[in-house]
């Protein structure tokens, strides 16, 4: 006799049943949750909390059998019940040094890796709200997808045909986001503006020009948006935009062309920052930088070399002044690149808002197909996802002293790194993506194709230097 | 043995007011069993979904608002096991570098039909472990999921992914 499916199916289901029946104990873990004073403190914990509590059941085999390479070094945590065991393995190849080994902290960490699906594959851009609860971004056709990165939002894609965007940019209280418009066809120039609950406006703009960047402005209330001129003696423009009537006005007309990826970046609570390409002041460099205040004047404060490969501001840090995390692609064949870099080399590069200062950090030691990068608001860590040749998609965490120290040589050993996915690379636009790498609230978030990969900021802070004892914990 | 697993139909009104503990009477055992048969072990199931029940009671004040608090747990614990099979990969990953054996607990020994749902893709196994274990109809399912109703029959109904993961008709007792 032979047991349709559906007949396999409801003889598991009552097997798998009895089984959970047998496993739990009601009255006990009722009397846990209820009575733990560590889990009675979690309203508005992050995930220390959350560790505390898991520890007030047991050590699930989950976080108690981790594996993780880390470079030369080898660590597996295993253990049973409320016990861990930290062995490490040291390959006979190599000598284990003492920066190597105080490494063995972020090994667990990164053992908590926490991964979001996408509703539907994820196509560039994308972004992380600030607080990292949300993942907007492109779905299928010109869909606009929302995904709740906490697990307790509502995730949605909705078909938004005025929504044809280069980028996105969300608000600061992370409640909106909006993305620029690629061409006007002979319409009023617009842009859209989502809000997380799936509505949207569509503004139509006082200006006749194709919105090149959008950022959201710092107020909540604005949009910069930059608007390159008809030709190249034309001045960019920069116009603030009401997010909600959609009024526009010129806040300032740039002193030069702008590059490539003349985002107007917001780097503190009142200014932002621009690029502009070889100005009369600066007629040897490859970009001017400014930063903008909000009353629309601007200062000039670095001129940075290297040819005409343009740099992408793509993290700032919280500190005083700002510390600017630019990325430039260097291809493989050729001096140039166009609008996306597929197969490059990765420059890191800091700029110091303060100074104008350029600290350049070692350069990816061979082709990185695609990459991104973020760095920690307080300025310490910088964190670079890339897709491997093979596919896989790694992320890679640094200490910006060490990688400093390393002279611009790359140094294997200064990176933690971990494989996120075998078949689950970044986008290919990433060079014009602002985030796909994001320090975002409380955590690193990578976006990749299919899923979002997060980690707890705290457990990158937990990195140590040299100087530091090995807590192997 | 018989469950109660009105959660997720017909149930919505009085839930606003059932307090924690009779949903944490009610849904426990339907809820480990979710979290079993998606991760493959037991242990861990029960773990997730004691984490799945101390969010709920963290959030009491607002999940109990919700028009289906059972929904909400479900779906935590569904993220949970998916995070925990991911993160799996990776750990067998790092394992087959340093050549050496799968360090996880076993299965269930009956759990043949578990471990082929388990090769289905993620939607689907989610779909048919609640298909099983809770006996949900289609449409439940799909609201469960945030999928429309015709997508949920499609993963529900066995058809080539089900062939291609072992699913298919076999020989009963």
């Amino acid at each position: 006799m032979m047991a349709t499916i559906d007949e396999l199916g409801r003889r598991a289901g009552r097997a798998v049943l009895e089984e959970a029946a047998a496993l739990v104990d009601v009255d006990d873990g009722l009397d846990r949750i209820t009575s733990t004073p560590a889990a009675v403190s979690l309203s508005g914990a992050g995930g220390n909390g959350r560790r505390g509590v898991r520890r007030s059941f047991r050590w699930t085999a989950v976080a108690a059998s981790a594996a993780i390479v880390t470079g030369v070094l080898v660590v597996v945590i295993g253990g049973s019940g409320r016990e861990r065991v930290v062995t490490e393995e040291r390959p006979d190849r190599s000598t284990v040094s003492e920066s190597t080994e105080s490494r063995v902290r972020l090994v667990p960490s990164l053992a908590d890796i926490v991964t979001v699906d996408m509703d539907e594959p994820s196509r560039m851009p994308a972004a992380v709200s600030p607080n990292g609860a949300w993942v907007a971004y492109q779905g299928p056709g010109r869909s606009v997808c929302l995904t709740s990165l906490t697990g307790t939002g509502t995730s949605w894609c909705e078909d938004i045909p005025e929504f044809g965007f280069r980028q996105l940019s969300w608000s600061p209280d992370s409640t909106r986001f909006t993305g620029g418009d690629e061409a006007t066809n002979g319409l009023p120039t617009r842009t859209t503006v989502v809000e997380v609950d799936g509505s949207w406006t569509t503004l139509d703009l006082d200006v006749d020009r194709p919105l090149l960047e959008v950022s959201f402005g710092l107020d909540g209330d604005s949009i910069v948006a930059a608007t390159p001129g008809a030709t190249n003696t034309d001045p960019t423009r920069l116009v603030v935009v009401d997010a909600d009537t959609g009024a526009t006005r010129v806040l300032v007309d740039y002193p030069g062309q702008l590059g490539s990826f003349g985002t107007p970046f917001p780097i503190d609570a009142a200014r932002s920052m621009f690029f502009v390409g070889a100005t009369a002041d600066d007629p040897d460099a490859a970009q001017t930088v400014y930063v903008l205040d909000a009353d629309g004047s601007f200062e000039r404060i670095a001129a940075l070399d290297g040819g005409t490969l343009p740099r992408t501001p793509i993290g700032v840090t919280s500190t005083v002044p700002p510390v600017v995390l630019m990325l430039r692609a260097r291809p493989v064949d050729g001096p140039t690149i166009g609008g996306g870099v597929e197969v490059a080399f990765l420059d890191v590069e800091l700029l110091d808002v303060g100074t104008g200062e350029v600290t350049r950090l070692p350069s990816s030691p061979s082709r990185i197909t695609p990459f991104s990068a973020a760095i920690s608001p307080d300025g310490k860590h910088v964190a670079m996802a890339w897709t491997t040749d093979d596919g896989v998609l790694e992320l890679g965490v640094a200490r910006i002293d060490e990688l400093v120290t390393a002279g611009g040589v790359w140094d294997d050993d200064a990176w933690a790194v971990e494989a996120l996915a075998d078949d689950d690379p970044l986008g290919s636009y990433v060079i014009s993506e602002r985030r796909p790498v994001c320090w975002c609230g409380e955590r690193l978030v990578v976006i990749a194709r299919d899923d979002v990969y997060m980690l707890d900021l705290e457990a990158i802070s937990e990195i140590p230097s040299n100087e530091d004892e090995p807590v192997p914990d | 043995m018989c469950f109660d697993v009105d959660v997720v139909d017909g149930v919505a009104d009085d839930e606003r007011h059932v307090d924690f503990e009779a949903i944490y009477r009610r849904e426990l055992v339907p809820i480990v069993a979710l979290a079993v048969a998606l991760t493959g072990n037991r242990e861990t199931g029960a773990d997730l979904a004691h984490e799945a029940m101390l969010r709920a009671f963290r959030d009491w004040a607002s999940v109990s608002q919700l028009e289906r608090p059972g929904g909400w747990i479900r779906r935590v614990v569904i993220n949970l096991a998916h995070d925990v099979r991911r993160r799996g990969d990776r750990e067998r990953r790092a394992l087959r570098r340093l050549d050496t054996s799968d360090a996880s607990h076993p299965a269930s020994p009956n759990d043949e039909f578990w471990s082929a749902v388990r090769n289905l893709p993620e939607r689907q196994r989610t779909v048919v472990a609640l298909r099983y274990i809770e006996d949900l109809a289609v449409a439940d399912i799909a609201s469960l999921v945030e999928v429309s109703e015709g997508t949920g029959e499609d993963l529900v109904v066995p058809g080539p992914p089900h062939a291609r993961t072992g699913l298919g008709s076999r020989g009963g007792p």
